[in-house]
């Protein structure tokens, strides 16, 4: 009944009005002989100029569906039964030319990685035209309307950019010219494939941006798909959540993320830090269990297994669509119990924190840290100078965006590269050598390491049984015969059954093989962790449960951290300190909550404007400046001044700006006196002014 | 359509195995299977035209050729499978220590790699026959040690690839040697890489010692090797004597198309993509 109702909102006859119908698609790949499930009964629709966001964890099938839609499944994909009407033309069981007409003309897809989806030994110029030439346009006409269309993406130099090649732009430019490859044939529906997770926040921004502003202004119907539900709720009117394969929620974006109706939608949101929790007042929301395997059988609710409000009822069935509101549906039977789930169930208290500021020994502490890579006769600095220090039972944050060198720091500190001669790295009082080879079994025990890639920083033909055994072997300090039980135990540490020791990684899911890396760097007992974007690779709910991990480890064996991340949220979680590094000077280095208060050096400004994204539209703030790609040198000034939207003037480019020590210990680099910047800062967030605001500032 | 492309592919699997099963059959047995003896003389039935008797026919100094070309087999086998193996060992630990330590290592192993491979192959085989004589020792590496700087190239931009992996970066934190992490964490992910080269390496042997056989150098008579059966007898194509040259030279084309099939299939796998 809900069912006919639904339907008849989505009016047979109407598809004209419609960029995009789906309608009871079930979509499955054949698999070693079976036939297994990755859709199954979607309904959705978009209106013309109408934008939808597609959210859900990997392994849900977003991609699938956007694949269908544009008619580029795998060869050993079928879809079973349904409709999809895009841009009028029906692409299930097209042929090839029809589809090729409905990819010339009404559908564009955007996909995540730019350098990727452009030639790369062809120029921009040629692969724009391209799309010009295809609408029957003349060599002429094309290359005006190619410089049209770069002009439009806001990208300043377009007859520069039309002669280079992909590998000579930035990948927030790449990404434009992608976005204006798309939109060149004006087409009746935008597909976006995680357009910016490949890009750096603040280009992010920027992007995004431009995609509204263009699709708004030519009526372009836009389906994005995305894992990042802040950028939806800017970009997107209505939103569904994509469950194991079934859409779970749709509605308005505003009323599904601030009253999901479903258990899965509240759980996702509530597994998001949020910007004012930290690991010494709460732990992170979590989802129990994993996805369904591809091909499970799933009679119920996909979702029952996983529900902390699931009834008995759940299991039997697949809940049929109820209608909350206008246009907003889910499938669940207790819609109601959704609402409260992030709220009611309370985070759970961490354990005491320990107070030890100012008494501990440093853990971790570096002097003019620097390294240089040669090109040939070019110089690179890619760590410039770096001081900083880490308390025993400490987390330090780093942040910074590509080529900020907080990589080649982590890399520094773990000896994996050379520090250029005069630099010092101390741990626990002792100097460590320069490089890896060089260090004795103490050091390298004392210093253990998550990588960033699940998929690699685990050798994909070595059982998780030899990995663990043979660090064991290496540095551990137990006898042969007890090993196994260790084994055991650094795996219950983890929550990690013993099952899994005789697999290989590719079994494994992307969470637990960062647990293994965990263990593995637990094994030799170490002091201090070094987490170089650990959570990066990974879904919402399985960063969350990996971050409580990493607190819990930390409390209980007074570990030290240094977590590196490009999320500034998952850093203000989990950080005592916040190191922020522009072009390998440390820019800002913040104690405790003082961190993440104003005043900010203006590129931690940027940072933290750009994570809480208020509104990417939002006109109150002064830092809506283009940011042009610049990759010239920043000279003598300050690493930041040709980015810098609080620049000064020339004096941001002749000198080198002084460090400010606030009372507090935060230390800034910046010519604009820590209280202006307070001033500025204040006014534009509308916080609290920090109370260090008129107390005088020590220049260095 | 791929299915039946897939299809095809693993047949040529199985008709590149069952020839290659064929020949190492004839190489274990050999005499025993042979209807005649492979280098009796029997200047009565000189040249006779294939017969039910003689399938494949008698060569000029009355030997059986089709005896002579399943005996023959178990020189172009064993030969073939040891310059391959050698070529590919030899290669692997070039290559190994050519993408690992990159640097100096890969240039000065570049550069000698080059001017071996800048001669070329049989000519390389030729010098390092006459200067070492021919001993089975000295033909498998004739022919294994030019074919070892090609399979060095390969594995090196392999290992390249795979050696800024982060599991590289952990075992070296955790104080592995160099020796360890080339042939612990490097090797078996290269290992479908290996495995192609080494079965290339079989086919091009083949080729090679068949070569070497015919120009009188490598596999000396009365040896019923096939190559050295080809050279002993092509004078007399002219005279219209076909079949003494026609079922070695088959043979040949047999083994090597055998194993280029498997390396097909093997590569359409995936193996060593």
């Amino acid at each position: 009944m809900k069912e006919q109702e639904k339907q008849r909102e989505i009016a047979p006859g109407a598809e004209e009005r419609f960029a995009l119908l789906v309608r009871g698609l079930t979509v499955g790949f054949d698999v070693q002989g079976r036939t297994q499930t990755v859709l199954r009964d979607l309904n959705l629709s978009i209106r013309q100029n109408g934008s939808y966001g597609l959210v859900g964890e990997s392994g849900c099938g977003k991609s699938s569906l956007a694949l269908t839609i544009a008619g580029y499944l795998a060869r050993n994909a079928r879809i079973l039964s349904g409709s999809v009407v895009a841009g009028g033309v029906e692409v299930v069981g097209a042929n090839r030319k029809v589809l090729r007409r409905l990819r010339r003309d009404h559908i564009s897809m955007v996909f995540q990685d730019p350098a990727r989806s452009l030639n790369p030994i062809m120029h921009i110029g040629r692969q724009i035209r391209e799309c010009f030439a295809l609408r029957g346009m003349g060599r002429q006409e094309s290359i005006s309307a190619a410089l049209q269309a770069l002009e439009e993406v806001q990208i300043s130099d377009p007859e520069r950019v039309m002669r280079s090649c992909a590998y000579e732009l930035s990948g927030g430019m790449q990404q434009r010219v992608i976005i204006a490859m798309a939109l060149a044939k004006n087409p009746d529906l935008l597909i976006l494939d995680e357009p910016t997770t490949a890009l750096d926040a603040t280009v992010e921004m920027e992007v995004l941006r431009l995609i509204r502003r263009l699709t708004a202004a030519r009526n372009i119907a836009l389906l994005m798909i995305s894992h990042n539900f802040r950028i939806v709720e800017q970009l997107c009117e209505r939103v569904g959540v994509l469950y194991a394969g079934s859409l779970v929620e749709e509605g308005p974006t505003g009323q599904v993320f601030e009253r999901p109706g479903h258990p899965y939608t509240a759980s996702l949101l509530a597994c998001v830090p949020g910007p004012n929790i930290v690991k010494a007042e709460s732990r992170l929301f979590t989802i129990s269990g994993e996805l369904p395997r591809l091909g499970q059988q799933v009679t119920g609710c996909s979702f029952e297994p996983r529900c902390p409000v699931s009834e008995r009822e759940c299991a039997a069935r697949f809940p049929p669509a109820l209608r909350l509101a206008q246009e907003r549906w889910v499938h669940c039977f207790f819609p109601e119990r959704a609402e409260g789930l992030g709220r009611a169930v309370p985070p759970l208290p961490a354990p005491a924190t320990r107070t030890t500021s100012g008494q501990s020994a440093p853990a971790l502490k570096t002097i003019s840290l620097r390294k240089t890579f040669h090109h040939g006769s070019a110089l690179l600095t890619a760590v410039d100078g770096i001081d900083l220090e880490v308390l025993r039972g400490e987390t330090l944050g780093i942040v910074g965006e590509t080529g900020s060198g907080k990589s080649t720091l982590a890399k520094l500190v773990l000896g994996l590269q050379r520090p250029d001669a005069g630099s010092i790295i101390e741990l626990d009082g002792r100097s460590l050598a320069p490089a890896v080879t060089e260090r004795t079994k103490q050091d390298l025990r004392a210093i253990g390491a998550v990588l960033q890639n699940p998929d690699t920083t685990l050798n994909p033909r070595h059982t998780i049984r030899y990995a663990l055994d043979r660090s064991l072997a290496m540095l551990g300090t137990v006898p042969k015969s007890q090993r196994k039980a260790e084994v055991s135990a650094i795996l219950s540490k983890v929550r990690l059954r013993e099952e899994i020791l005789d697999l290989y990684p590719s079994h494994l899911s992307g969470g637990m093989k960062q647990r293994v890396s965990i263990a593995r760097a637990l094994i030799s007992h170490p002091t201090t962790l070094v987490c170089d974007e650990a959570t990066s690779g990974l879904d919402v709910s399985v960063q969350a449960a990996f971050l409580n991990l990493l607190v819990e480890l930390q409390s209980e064996l007074d570990l030290t951290y240094v977590f590196i991340s490009h999320d500034l949220r998952v850093v203000q979680y989990i950080s005592d300190r916040l190191l922020v590094m522009h072009r390998g000077v440390a820019v800002e280095l913040g104690v405790g909550a003082q961190a993440f208060k104003p005043p900010f050096h203006p590129y931690t400004e940027l940072l933290m404007d750009s994570a809480e994204r208020r509104s990417i539209e939002s006109a109150s703030s002064p830092l809506r400046q283009t940011r042009q790609d610049n990759r010239s040198s920043a000279g003598t000034g300050c690493v930041f001044h040709p980015l810098c939207p609080r620049k000064l003037g020339s004096i941001c480019e002749m000198q080198k700006p002084p460090v400010q020590t606030l009372p507090g210990g935060k230390q800034i680099r910046c010519h604009i006196p820590a209280g202006e910047l307070a001033q500025l800062q204040a006014k534009v967030s509308g916080d609290d002014v920090a109370n260090s605001l008129s107390a005088p500032v020590a220049n260095e | 359509m791929s299915g039946r492309l897939w299809r095809l592919r693993k047949k040529g699997f199985v008709i590149g195995a069952a020839i290659l099963l064929f020949w190492t059959l004839c190489a274990v047995l050999g005499p025993a299977i042979a209807p005649y003896s492979a280098v009796k003389v029997d200047l009565d039935s000189e040249l006779l035209y294939p017969s039910l008797t003689h399938p494949f026919g008698t060569d000029d100094l009355g030997r059986d050729v089709l005896s002579r070309v399943i005996v023959g087999a178990r020189d172009i086998v064993t030969y073939s499978l040891c310059a391959a193996a050698f070529a590919t060992f030899l290669g692997l630990c070039l290559g190994l220590l050519a993408g690992y330590f990159g640097r100096v290592i890969d240039g000065v192993l570049s550069r000698i790699g080059e001017t071996i491979m800048s001669i070329p192959g049989l000519i390389f085989a030729l010098l390092v026959v006459t200067a070492l004589g021919h001993s089975f020792f000295a033909i498998v590496f004739a022919i294994g040690f030019g074919d070892a700087w090609a399979v060095a190239r390969t594995i090196k931009s392999v290992v390249i690839t795979l050696r800024y992996q982060d599991y590289v970066s952990m075992a070296q934190l955790r104080g592995e040697s160099s020796l360890y992490i080339m042939f612990r964490e490097l090797l078996p992910n290269a290992l479908g890489v290996v495995l192609v080269e080494f079965t290339t390496r079989i086919g091009l042997s083949a080729f090679a010692l068949a070569s070497l056989a015919f120009l009188g150098l490598g596999v000396q008579p009365p040896e019923p090797a096939w190559g050295l059966q080809i050279s002993a007898q092509y004078t007399q194509l002219m005279t219209g004597i076909w079949w003494p040259v026609l079922f070695p030279a088959l043979a040949i084309a047999s083994f090597v198309i055998a194993i280029y099939l498997m390396v097909d299939a093997l590569q359409d796998r995936g193996v060593g993509a």
